[in-house]
């Protein structure tokens, strides 16, 4: 599934605020893309507005070729918000969290279930299966709904800064269970992230949003060559950045993300 | 002791049990210091007068005929309140056309207005004390249900419609609306019982209606010059409240637990 972004703008109407200008954008399916940039930069606007929870004020958004309509999301869409208490249901305990798309969408089954017991282990909460979303720790309710989303295996995933908020070991984990994921489903992926590190070991594309200057794109990833080998643990994978080449590529998007914040 | 203090059940559990051993102290202390004029029985006397009352016939049906109105006002201000609130508050334009009629009402006390409702019904119905009890809690109920859904949360709203893959906007209000506005719609419902108590007593002391409630009883034995009996079905006007309001406490954390915390 791919998006496209033509000619968008985003203006807030209370306070009036230009967020967004003049924005064109394709991700290709299977693509994982990286937004980076700066503060009030409109990164989120955007992730809202592909996800149909946002209106534009110009300019329209493609999924798969269909015009994303506000309120009526892509049905194969995950949409994971900063705020994790925002998104999950408080009444439904953090089992029937997970059941829950499957179970709203017919498709809760032997299959279905079984994969989302198998979120749980992998993602650590299910010794917490039996308690409520809100008596979670802000990690586990981040870990609840990255398990939300993938629970019913969208093809298309929007993550805002799905890792802000949590220790380092905790966010190694989970690009760990995210890598994996994005490998045996190869979903179509966009992120907004702060850090160069993220957007290094999980993107193949890092896009740097300046809201006056629109988009700046960077070269494909250098990691998404080197990596194959070596999919399955996080710990080598993060070795990776004291490579040579990695360092380079890794300094190349400092400058980039430097440009569009300063413009 | 400070960590006793700080978790809600034990305060709650503490207060059950300091709280009567307070009222003991507090009528021995007016027993003793009161000027005589005031007749204030010994509070070992009242209490057992309140045992005793729990035997004869008069009291049990005047406790009867309170609980029955008390019962249809709060039935009646429930099922109207719920469906006018939710009528007020879930579109848009009638949510902004019903602000001012809201404010207006919201500025003045609900039992200002219960002199206005009687000369609409009048005062000969045999059915006044519930009709006039229903009134103020209809506004209490109206208010924290158009409350409760603007306290909705978008995101959560969103998300739904997402896991849902379907923007259904029936199946959005009973898998997430009704849940939003679940803790309010208790919170309205306890106020209101509390309101309902007070006027519904003091509508029946008043001589209003047709049946003898408690508070028609508390005149009864006020022109008797009982005042022992006075303050024994005080008393259980006291207790009535507090084991109603304990009662839905606990429906409230079994349904709407997710709220009970964070009022």
């Amino acid at each position: 599934m791919s998006i496209e972004i033509r000619n968008l703008s985003f203006e807030y109407s209370f306070p009036k605020t230009k967020v967004l200008q003049n924005i064109n954008l394709k991700i290709e399916k299977g693509e994982v893309v990286a937004l980076m940039g700066g503060s009030g930069s409109g990164k989120s606007t955007l992730i809202k507005i592909i996800s149909s929870f946002l209106k534009p004020t110009n300019g329209e958004v493609f999924v798969n070729g269909d015009k994303v309509v506000l309120n009526h999301p892509f049905k194969s869409i995950a949409y994971v918000s900063q705020s994790s208490t925002k998104t999950l249901f408080p009444w439904l305990t953090v089992e029937n969290n997970i059941y829950y798309p499957n179970k709203l969408r017919n498709q809760l089954n032997h299959e279905t279930k079984k994969y989302c017991d198998e979120l749980l282990k992998i993602l650590e909460i299910e010794h917490r299966r039996k308690s409520f979303p809100l008596k979670l720790s802000g990690g586990e309710q981040k870990r609840l709904s990255l398990a939300v989303s993938l629970s019913y295996q969208p093809e298309i995933i929007l993550l805002d800064e799905p890792f802000s908020g949590i220790d380092f070991k905790l966010a190694e984990e989970l690009w760990d269970v995210l890598y994996l994921d994005f490998q045996k489903r190869n979903p179509t992926v966009l992120f907004v992230t702060h850090s160069l590190d993220e957007a290094t070991i999980l993107a193949d594309r890092v896009i740097f949003l300046n809201n006056l200057k629109g988009l700046s794109k960077t070269e494909k990833n250098i990691l998404d060559f080197e990596q194959n080998h070596i999919v399955n643990n996080h710990k080598e994978r993060y070795k990776l950045l004291l490579n040579p080449s990695v360092v380079n590529y890794r300094n190349y998007l400092l400058e980039n993300f430097n440009l569009a914040v300063n413009e | 002791m400070n960590k006793l203090l700080q978790n809600p059940k034990s305060t709650s559990s503490l207060g059950f049990i300091l709280l009567p051993i307070i009222l003991i102290l507090l009528c021995t202390l007016a027993n003793i210091f009161a000027p005589a004029t005031l007749q204030f029985p010994k509070p070992l006397r009242i209490f057992q007068d309140l045992f005793q009352s729990f035997t004869e016939q008069n009291v049990l049906s005047a406790l009867g005929n309170t609980l029955f109105a008390l019962f249809k006002a709060m039935c009646l201000s429930l099922f109207f309140g719920i469906l006018i609130g939710l009528f007020l508050g879930l579109n848009k334009n009638i949510w902004n056309l019903s602000q001012p009629t809201i404010d207006f009402f919201r500025s003045i006390p609900v039992t200002f207005l219960i002199p206005a409702v009687a000369l609409l019904v009048g005062v000969t119905s045999a059915n006044i004390v519930w009709i006039l009890a229903t009134y103020p809690c209809l506004l209490i109920i109206i208010f924290n249900v158009r409350a409760g859904i603007s306290k909705q949360e978008p995101e959560r709203v969103h998300s739904f419609y997402i896991i849902s893959g379907s923007p259904n906007i029936f199946q959005r209000f009973f898998k997430v609306t009704f849940y939003e506005i679940l803790p309010d719609i208790f919170s309205g419902f306890r106020i209101a019982l509390s309101y309902s108590i007070v006027i519904i007593t003091v509508l029946e002391y008043m001589r209003l209606g047709n049946k003898t409630g408690i508070g028609g009883l508390i005149n009864d034995e006020l022109q008797n010059l009982n005042y022992i009996r006075v303050y024994a079905l005080t008393f259980i006007i006291g207790i009535l409240g507090f084991v109603l309001n304990k009662v839905i406490e606990i429906v409230q954390q079994k349904f709407a637990h997710w709220a009970v915390n964070l009022d």
